[in-house]
């Protein structure tokens, strides 16, 4: 799958999610990695994407927590900034990995 | 080393030989079996810690336990937290509910790292008596139970109650919870005394009414007896009351007063008897009676560990393994340490905050005794006790420190002379070491049976 054009696999780890907020284990490093309640939203947007063999983009996310939280177009600016920091966590932490 | 009878006892390995050998064979049976490394291994860590600036990493547990309040029904002539009625702090449905649900999440940090999916344990406790606020208190269990369902993890709920409840309340205890403790002093005339309400009013009636209904409908029970030092020569009668009452199922838990709260006055008049008090021969007489009498039951006192341990207090904020909430809304790592708690966070408009930093008494203390203990007979099994009551002794001056570690030592000499005779003594026994090269010198294995 894509994320904003760029080709990604995206980690697997031992996944459970509490009152919305995503715990994840990585059994080899030892690490445990708990998200926020947005970032979990985010991590389940790009996840069932990837089920069903679908590109997103920062854009579409924030579309789909704007619709799910009915957002106002200021509030959106905020989300959109949040979402790329999320992304670029992601990214940095290696929980998705470009495919060159 | 240490001396019983005939034989040396080698705490580092956990064997006994004959004080008779010569050096060369001593250190040929030391050459053959491995010393136990914990000691230094956890010495390395602790003195890494700066015991006045530990850095916080409120990290997974597995065990929580929640203090709804600081008032009480009744006034117990020893209560440790002075309990009584009017305290303003007490914990709201919402504040309970945060806090659960961030203990939710830190078990399942647990369950990931251990691979092992244990009941997440909570447990409701004093302070004051948890069932005070009965409206609040029959709101939030069956809300924790629903968040746990929801959330797939399975909930184990203990409580310790002072017992005056009537019938529904007991049915509700018994359905929701699967471990109780209640609190009755052994004896119907000692529980009047000592466990009494606002009015003088007596107890027994009623706390046996509900012991009697938790012994009919629940496998989990303890009654705990908190003794006052001038009744520990009772004991025997309340093991027989309380066995022929209520059953041999029960576990009857046996805790001599200690000095905080309405009890510090007493116990400072009266510390100079602490000795002549001997609660180690009463608890022993006491097992040894029942055993003769009645078979092997379960009586215990949270004064004798009695297992090989690695680190005797999960409470000192490094190794924290259970988080408390306080009626307060604070987080702290130990609910017995009364004014020297720990506090490592609070509940803040719905929503746990961890500090960043924190002065931690108890690892100030646990990080001397750790050393200053190290050749005691009993410092495999205490490792210096427990910080709070130490730290508590030496501020408010009274002598119960060494007292109780004198029994303690006591108690375990008593267990290794037993077990050297050949005898089991408290699922304690001794197991020859097999190994060819020292086969011949009989030495033998400190061992365990449940």
């Amino acid at each position: 799958m894509k994320i904003n054009s760029i080709e990604v696999s995206i980690q697997k780890l031992e996944i459970e999610q509490v009152e919305g907020t995503l715990i994840m284990y990585d059994s080899i490093s030892k690490k445990i990695i708990v998200f926020n309640e947005t970032a979990s939203f985010v991590w389940n947007i790009v996840t069932e994407s990837e089920r069903t063999n679908d590109n997103i983009n920062t854009c579409e996310i924030v579309d789909k927590i704007s619709q799910k939280y009915n957002v106002s177009e200021i509030e959106q600016t905020k989300i959109r900034n949040d979402v790329e920091e999320i992304l670029k966590k992601f990214f940095d932490s290696g929980l998705f990995q470009p495919i060159y | 080393m240490h001396n019983i009878g005939e034989y040396t006892y080698d705490p580092d390995r956990f064997i006994f030989y004959k004080n008779s050998f010569e050096t060369e064979v001593v250190e040929k049976i030391c050459n053959h079996l491995e010393k136990n490394s914990d000691y230094e291994e956890l010495k390395e860590k602790l003195e890494n810690y700066d015991a006045h600036e530990v850095n916080i990493k409120a990290g997974a547990v597995s065990r929580a336990g929640v203090c709804l309040t600081n008032n009480c029904n009744l006034r117990c002539n020893y209560c440790s937290d002075t309990s009584s009625e009017g305290n303003k702090e007490s914990l709201e449905l919402e504040d309970v509910l945060t806090f659960v649900i961030d203990v939710m999440k830190r078990w399942t940090m647990t369950k990931f790292i251990t691979g092992k999916e244990e009941p997440l344990s909570l447990y409701f406790t004093g302070g004051g008596e948890p069932t005070y606020n009965w409206s609040l208190f029959e709101k939030i269990i069956p809300t924790i139970k629903k968040k746990c369902k929801e959330n797939g993890i399975p909930l184990s709920l203990g409580i310790t109650t002072n017992g005056m409840l009537d019938d529904s309340q007991r049915e509700f205890i018994a359905e929701h919870f699967d471990t109780i403790m209640v609190s009755y002093d052994g004896l119907p005339e000692i529980q009047n005394k000592n466990r009494h309400s606002t009015l003088h009013s007596h107890t027994a009636e009623v706390v046996e009414k509900t012991i009697k209904f938790f012994s009919n409908n629940k496998p989990s029970l303890t009654i705990r007896t908190t003794i006052w030092q001038d009744d520990f020569e009772h004991m025997k009668d309340m093991a027989d009351y309380i066995f022929d009452k209520f059953g041999n199922s029960i576990e009857w838990s046996i805790l001599p007063v200690i000095p905080t709260g309405r009890a510090l006055k007493r116990i400072r008049t009266e510390q100079k008897n602490l000795r002549e008090y001997n609660f180690l021969n009463f608890y022993l007489e006491t097992i040894e009676y029942i055993k003769l009498k009645r078979g092997s039951l379960n009586i215990s006192t949270p004064i004798f560990p009695n297992s090989i341990i690695s680190l005797y207090c999960g409470a000192i904020s490094i190794f924290c393994s259970c988080l408390w909430l306080l009626p307060n809304k604070t987080i702290v790592t130990c609910i017995e340490s009364r004014d020297l708690k720990t506090t490592i966070g609070r509940i803040e408009k719905n929503k746990v905050e961890y500090f960043d930093k924190c002065s931690d008494h108890l690892l100030r203390v646990y990080q001397q005794k750790f050393s200053e203990c190290r050749n005691c007979i009993a410092y495999r099994f205490c490792k210096g006790g427990c910080p709070a009551r130490h730290l508590m002794n030496k501020n408010l001056k009274t002598e119960m420190d060494d007292w109780e570690c004198s029994m303690i030592q006591k108690y375990w000499t008593y267990v290794f002379r037993h077990i050297l005779s050949g005898e089991k003594c408290f699922g304690w026994h001794v197991v020859p070491v097999e190994i060819d090269e020292i086969k011949d010198y009989n030495v033998l294995k400190l061992d365990r049976t449940e």
